[in-house]
This record gives C-alpha cells, structure tokens and sequence, in this order.
C-alpha cells in the first residue's frame, strides 16, 4: 500500500528551482533514503512534505489524503513527523519534557481541565509522562530523563529528537541526516536504532550522506541532483548507475 | 525534598504577610499597608506579563494597555451602577477581546515585530484615554464631578479601608500564583515554554503555535483586567498617567530583574522593583525619588551583567522517572 506520494512536485525561489517535477512513492513499511550532492535539494523536499513551505505546484498526498496546503501542526497529527539537520530541541526543557510536548497532538487537555485539576487532566497528564518514558527507554535516554536537552551529549540529543518524533505517533518518520557528525559506534548504534522503529511498522525515509550507513538499511534510494529526480532503485542498482556515479564525481568518470 | 523546602517558605511568606498588618495596623507604620497594596497589583501584573514573556517568549512592551483598558472599563461600569463582580468580569471580557484583536495579526509574526507593534498600542490606549472626552474625560480622568466609583461588597461587609484591600489583593495574589503555577505545569504550559525555546520544531512537533500563542496572550490579559478592575475600586479615581510606557517598561523589567519565566524570581523582582522606591521614598522624604532611576538603572546592568538567568531563575521540574522498568 502506498503511504505518501508526490504527483510532479515544484518548488521554485525566485528563479531557482530547487525541485522539478519529483514523482516519489513510499511504500508502507519501508526504508527509503534520499540522496544527493549538497544542493540538490532534499532538505527542501523535507520542508515541503511537513508543511514548512508549500510546493510552487504538483500536490502531495499521503495515504490518499491531499496533504499541501495544511499547516505543519496538522499534518504532524496525520501522521508525519521528523528531525532536522541542525539538532532542534527545546534546550531548555528536560529530556523527558521533550518528549511529552510530542503528546501534544495526541492529547486533549485545555487551560480549563489544567486550573481546576479534574480528574481527567491527572489520567491524561499521567498518560503522556507513561508514553514519553517508554519512547525514551525505547531510544535508551531513559536514565537522562531529567537533565536538560542542551546537556545531552550530542548523540544523545539526535536519539532524543526522534524520540520527540517518535511519540507524535507517526506512520512516517522523515529523518535528516541523524548520523551527521557522529563517529562511527555512535553511527552504529544509531542504524539498530532505525530498523528497530521499522519493526514497529513506521516507515521511514531517510536523507543521508554517509554510504555506508545508506547502504546498509535502505530498502529502496531516491537520487536527486539540481532539483531533479536521476536515479531510484535498491541500493545495487544504485551504485552501479552511471547517471549517480556522475552527479556524485562529475563528468568523465572512468 | 526540594518541593517540601519551596511550600514551606511559601507558608511562612504567606503567614508573614498575613499577620504583618495586625502589628501595624493604627501605628505610625499602617502606610505600609497601602504601599503592599500597590506592591500586590505590580505582582499581579508582572505575573501576568509572565505568561506572555516569560513562558511563551512572547516580547510585549505595551502589556500597562491591557491594564488601562481593564481599569477605565471597570470604571465606567462602576460609575454605571455595576457592583465590583460584575464590572469586574465584563472589564475582563472587553480587555481579552481586545488583546486577542490585537494578537490575532501580530502574533503570526516573529520577535521583533511583537515588540514594535505592543509598544505603538501602548501609546495609541494612552492617547486615547487622553482625548476620547465623551467617554474617558480625557485627563482629568473618571470620574467626573458627580459621579463615583463604589467600593468593593464581599455579601454584607464593605471594603473601607487600605488594611482591607492589602487582604484582598494578597489573596488575589496567592490565587494568581497557584492559577500561574496550575497553567505552567499542564499540557498548554508545556506547549507555551516549547513555543518559546524553538517555534518551528515546536509546530513540527504537532503544535499549533498560533493558537497557543493566543491564549498565552489573552491569559495573560485576564491577569491585568482583575488588576486594573482591584485599582479603581481601591483608589476610585483613575487618569492616563498611571499607564506611561515607563510603567510597560517597569514591570518588564521586573521579570527580567527576577527571572524569566520563574514565578518566585517574577514576585521578588516585583517586589524589588515597585516596592523599594515607593519604601525608600517615605524614608527620605522625596530627596531619593531624583536618583531613583539612576539606581535602578544601574540595578538592571548589574544584574545583568552577574545574574544574566535572573535572581531566581527557573528551573524545570524533575519527575520520577523509575528507572527500574528501563530495562
């Protein structure tokens, strides 16, 4: 079954295209990763999937429903969430709190409930601490639930925004370059991390720069250069297409 | 441990300023009282602009407006006839509406802008209390010759005196801080301090920033209408020179001064601030009001300079976290 699909997706600032005319399908249950130079547009291709910018023209839909035009929050609360590139955490709240802001889209109480404590507001505060804490044990932070999220470590601060992510119950996880500037264990750790949140049957599409990691868990990649869409297919077809080995290295390679 | 240490003092502050008066009332001492009073309605306020400031980050210079409009509203309807509740809970009503009117443009912008455009709608209340004769009578303030602003009935027992009304507003105080502490610690509080730490990933984490703006925003304004409304029924007489930008600047400076987004750094700094001038000024008998500024000026910088985070900074609550079921 098809999560998300793009039908000839634009997007154009000024006279620059970053995306031209991109068809993209995601499976459910699948790992898809997002290729290409610095450039190419991806994080773009992120930012219009969440609702962050809206496309110049083509539409997005995801799992049937047409998503564009919607405002961030609300398509959150369909069911796609993310991280970013630069690590955004609310530095100044508590691990834990960081994960139960995620709950937010997912939980109902409003000021009323809040100033006359009624027994509703206790079940569902109870609920979204219960929630948060399992979704941080399941990414290991657990133990660093009370310290700020601008004291983590950096590695841990990466693990703590998917677990924000995590808790909006997404059916989509989009992840931006979640192992950037981490060495290789923590890289490691980070991959059993993503096909453990597969398992759960959330699909994730990935942008990623280091190979090694691409190709190791994809199940599927999507290439792109200058805004445009060259190559797909898995990770084999991939490294043996010459159109990728010349976006990637220039011309006249071998 | 921490939690039972902050009740305590809690306690012990709240049976201080409640016995306080009993040794002061009919001394020489008993103007104190007044000056509590006001002390009160600054803490009021600062706990108000709090929310906007310092849990959504929301930077309004023009929060005395709200203030104003509470006070002149709950005055007209006094003059009218209203008794003090329900004068009271219509000046809320027009003073959140027109909050939300003004929020509803301005808080899809960012920063700096919220800033530029709450301190233009300071001035713009100002001058119109000012010149708007018809209604506010301009500044000779309300009320006019002839008419009045009753008092304040709680069943049968009418509020006369200042030892009165320092009771009472304590009491709105302490109602204030357990409302400012309830709001803080729910879902929306959360919502409003992840607003401030980051609104994109806030929004991309499911939350819809702009609402939740809004009702930072007109939360906070309920805080400044029951102020302004407790004000006029203590002094009976208001004019426009109680709401300068000097005073939006003041209470803003006493959430800084105290710390941001803490309610116990937002009270003293309250207190520091509107209290020690108005103490300082009895004692030396108006000589200090020409260095008052001077002083205060030079408070903020130093503060600023060692205490950057406030005096009492905030701290966010740490919960139980049963470490046993992590593995």
């Amino acid at each position: 079954m098809l999560l998300l699909e793009t039908k000839s997706l634009c997007k154009k600032f000024g006279g620059l295209s970053a995306l031209a005319d991109v068809n993209f399908k995601i499976p459910q249950g699948e790992i898809i990763s997002l290729i290409g130079p610095n450039g190419a547009g991806k994080t773009t291709f992120f930012n219009l999937l969440t609702g962050v910018t809206e496309p110049s023209s083509g539409d997005i839909f995801f799992s049937g429903e047409r998503i564009n035009g919607f405002s961030p929050h609300w398509i959150t609360a369909r069911g796609i969430a993310r991280t970013f590139q630069n690590i955004r955490l609310f530095p100044n709240m508590t691990a834990l709190e960081n994960g139960m802001i995620g709950r937010h889209c997912r939980t109902r109480n409003e000021v009323l409930s809040a100033l006359f404590r009624t027994p509703a507001f206790y079940r569902e505060e109870s609920e979204i601490e219960k929630s948060a804490k399992e979704i941080l044990s399941f990414v290991g932070l657990l133990p660093m639930g009370n310290v700020l999220a601008k004291n983590l470590p950096y590695g841990d601060q990466r693990k703590l925004e998917i677990a924000r992510a995590l808790l909006t119950e997404p059916r989509l996880l989009l992840l931006d370059e979640p192992t950037a500037g981490m060495n290789p264990s923590e890289s490691e750790e980070l991959i059993l991390l993503i096909e453990k949140i597969r398992q759960q049957g959330i699909s994730i599409l990935l942008i990623e720069h280091q190979m090694r990691v691409v190709m190791g868990i994809s199940d599927h990649i999507i290439v792109l250069d200058h805004g445009i869409k060259i190559a797909e297919g898995d990770p084999h077809q991939i490294q043996t297409n010459p159109d990728v080995i010349e976006a990637y290295l220039g011309g006249h390679h071998a | 441990m921490r939690k039972v240490t902050s009740t305590t003092v809690l306690v012990v502050n709240l049976l201080i300023l409640s016995l306080y008066p009993l040794f002061v009332q009919g001394t020489s001492l008993s103007y104190t009282l007044r000056l509590g009073g006001i002390v009160g309605l600054y803490v009021l306020l600062a706990l108000g602009l709090n929310i906007t400031l310092g849990l959504v980050g929301l930077f309004d210079l023009g929060f005395m407006a709200f203030y104003a409009i509470g006070a002149y509203s709950a005055s007209i309807f006094s003059i009218g006839g209203w008794n003090f509740w329900y004068s009271t809970l219509f000046s809320i009503l027009i003073t959140v509406t027109l909050r939300l009117l003004l929020g509803a443009p301005v808080l899809r912008l960012r920063g700096d802008y919220l800033a530029i455009v709450t301190l233009g709608f300071g001035e713009i209340t100002r001058l119109i209390l000012n010149n708007w004769d018809s209604v506010t009578n301009g500044p000779k303030g309300l009320p006019r010759v002839g008419e009045s602003i009753s008092g304040i009935k709680i069943w049968n027992f009418e509020l006369t005196e200042n030892i009165h009304y320092y009771y009472l507003i304590l009491a709105v105080v302490f109602l204030a801080m357990i409302i400012s502490k309830r709001l803080e610690n729910s879902r929306i509080g959360r919502a409003w301090t992840a607003v401030r730490e980051d609104e994109t990933a806030a929004e991309l984490s499911g939350i819809p920033v702009t609402r939740v703006k809004m009702l930072g925003f007109g939360a906070s304004s309920v805080f400044a209408a029951i102020a302004g409304s407790l004000f006029i029924h203590w002094e009976k007489f208001v004019t426009p020179e109680s709401f300068t930008f000097w005073e939006s600047v003041l209470v803003v400076s006493m959430i800084v001064l105290g710390g941001i987004g803490s309610m116990s750094g937002v009270i003293s700094g309250a207190i520091l601030i509107s209290g020690i001038p108005l103490l300082l000024q009895v004692l030396l008998g108006g000589d200090f009001i020409s260095y008052r500024y001077l002083i205060f000026g030079i408070t903020l910088v130093l503060i600023i300079l060692f205490r950057p985070q406030g005096l009492v900074p905030s701290q966010r609550q740490a919960l139980e976290l049963g470490e046993k079921d992590s593995k």
